[in-house]
């Protein structure tokens, strides 16, 4: 429902099912959005992560260390899952949501 | 490092993030007032006013419609200049998929458009019916506004270190102006227009920043801050051409955008304008809207301290040999109270911050 409309509206919809690590969400989407396909575009989707996890909208939980150099060398895989709010924000943004063709 | 060490570190960085770019706002709010000033003299705006007076109006409606037709040129330049900085990072897509969602996030940011519209106008309308002085103070109150209403209605979590460090820097910012406020008083044909830009000021920007900080919870700041700048625009061209259909010559001086130095003015107001809300609004989903709004208004002291060095300090404090020593103490008493104020946020806990919410 949330493919092609905002990147943070669709991280959302991509935690509804269950948490995901941060390597999952950005290799995942990536693919979704054109330009994004790179290590600045990923980097960007993370960014949004970590936004939406300062906000409180989903939450971090446990880690890991990316020592194989999966995503980011060195850097935390943070497993993310909706919290209360991202749910109330979600179920808002389904109501609301202008679905786009992909 | 183990993995909670290395996670303590990432919270330290995002705070740190966050506070780096209210201080960045600040300097390029700050910088804003060197061309910000030097455009109120220029043809492209300083004639607006005999314009309007020669077309029958009457000195405070001329003073205002000049007000708004130096915000309408700011907030033009302003959503022209963010299509090459979004471009510059690879986010115009981004920015086509959030302006077509109206019911969710757009709706946010017209409103915050409509705020910030008002809370620019309100304060050049105090800074030319009350006084500069006036206008900077009453601007600094905004965080008031946006502290109460982060924690009331965005539910955003403000600890006693932060509630305290609000209230220190809106001490400096006060102290810093209250000098030339007291030498000079708030003589005005019209102190009752002034008061309400004032107000138009502080309630302006408190309640963009809360509107704004809603929809950043879903969108990105650098689009965020480009779409309340578009509506902006368009709301100040639909009020020109307004004017302008009622037959006043309000585009009368738009050729001087062709002369180079006017030109250049525009560019310069435009771009530390857009730069200091990009900062702005980026400060906001890391450190949440009343740290960010608090160190924003670091302003004041910026606007000072450029001012004083591109007009020198006579020119940029507005002081004489009789009022010299209140004036330069006030300044200076207030920087450092500003100082506190900014260590005090600062030197936060990085997990009182690591989420601005309540865990839910």
């Amino acid at each position: 429902m949330m493919e092609g409309t905002p990147v943070k509206f669709r991280i959302l919809e991509f935690l509804e099912n269950g948490p995901k690590r941060t390597d999952e969400i950005c290799f995942a989407l990536c693919k979704e959005y054109p330009g994004y396909d790179t290590d600045y575009g990923r980097a960007k989707i993370k960014f949004d992560c970590i936004e939406l996890a300062s906000a409180g909208i989903i939450n971090e939980g446990e880690a890991v260390i990316d020592e194989e150099g999966k995503f980011q060398k060195g850097k935390l895989l943070i497993m993310y899952s909706i919290s209360g709010l991202g749910k109330e924000y979600l179920s808002y943004l389904k109501e609301t949501v202008k679905p786009q063709k992909v | 490092m183990d993995i909670n060490e290395i996670r303590a570190l990432d919270h330290e960085k995002k705070k740190r993030i966050g506070i780096l770019m209210g201080i960045l706002c600040a300097l390029y709010w700050g910088v804003w007032y060197v061309p910000g000033y030097a455009i109120y003299v220029s043809p492209l705006v300083a004639d607006v006013y005999p314009n309007m007076v020669n077309a029958g109006m009457s000195d405070d409606v001329a003073g205002i419609l000049q007000a708004v037709f130096l915000t309408a040129v700011n907030a033009v330049a302003c959503a022209l200049l963010l299509f090459i900085w979004n471009a510059g990072l690879g986010k115009t897509r981004e920015l086509k998929r959030t302006l077509v969602q109206v019911k969710s996030v757009t709706k946010y940011y017209i409103l915050a458009g409509i705020c910030g519209a008002c809370a620019v106008s309100g304060t050049y309308i105090a800074a030319l019916f009350l006084s500069p002085g006036f206008a900077a103070i009453a601007g600094l109150l905004y965080p008031i506004i946006g502290t109460i209403m982060s924690v009331l209605y965005l539910k955003q979590k403000v600890t006693k270190r932060a509630y305290l460090a609000v209230v220190v820097l809106l001490a400096g910012g006060i102290t810093l102006y209250s000098g030339s406020i007291l030498a000079g008083g708030t003589e005005s044909a019209n102190p009752l227009l002034g008061c309400i830009g004032g107000l138009m000021a502080a309630v302006g920007w408190g309640f963009e920043g809360v509107v704004a900080g809603k929809a950043l919870d879903l969108t990105e700041p650098d689009i965020g801050l480009h779409l309340r700048f578009i509506f902006e625009g368009i709301f100040w061209v639909i009020v020109l051409l307004i004017v302008a259909c009622t037959g006043l010559p309000i585009f009368a001086t738009m050729g001087w955008l062709f002369d180079p130095t006017t030109f250049l003015m525009v560019l310069l107001i435009g771009f530390s304008f857009a730069w200091c809300y990009v900062t702005w609004y980026k400060s906001f989903p890391m450190i949440g809207v009343a740290r960010g709004q608090a160190i924003g208004s670091l302003y004041a002291a910026c606007g000072v301290i450029f001012l004083s060095i591109f007009l020198g300090p006579e020119a940029a404090l507005g002081y004489t040999e009789d009022t010299m020593m209140l004036i330069v103490g006030s300044t200076i008493a207030g920087l450092l109270i500003c100082l506190v104020g900014s260590f005090l946020l600062a030197t936060e806990n990085a997990e009182d911050v690591a989420s601005l919410r309540e865990a839910s």
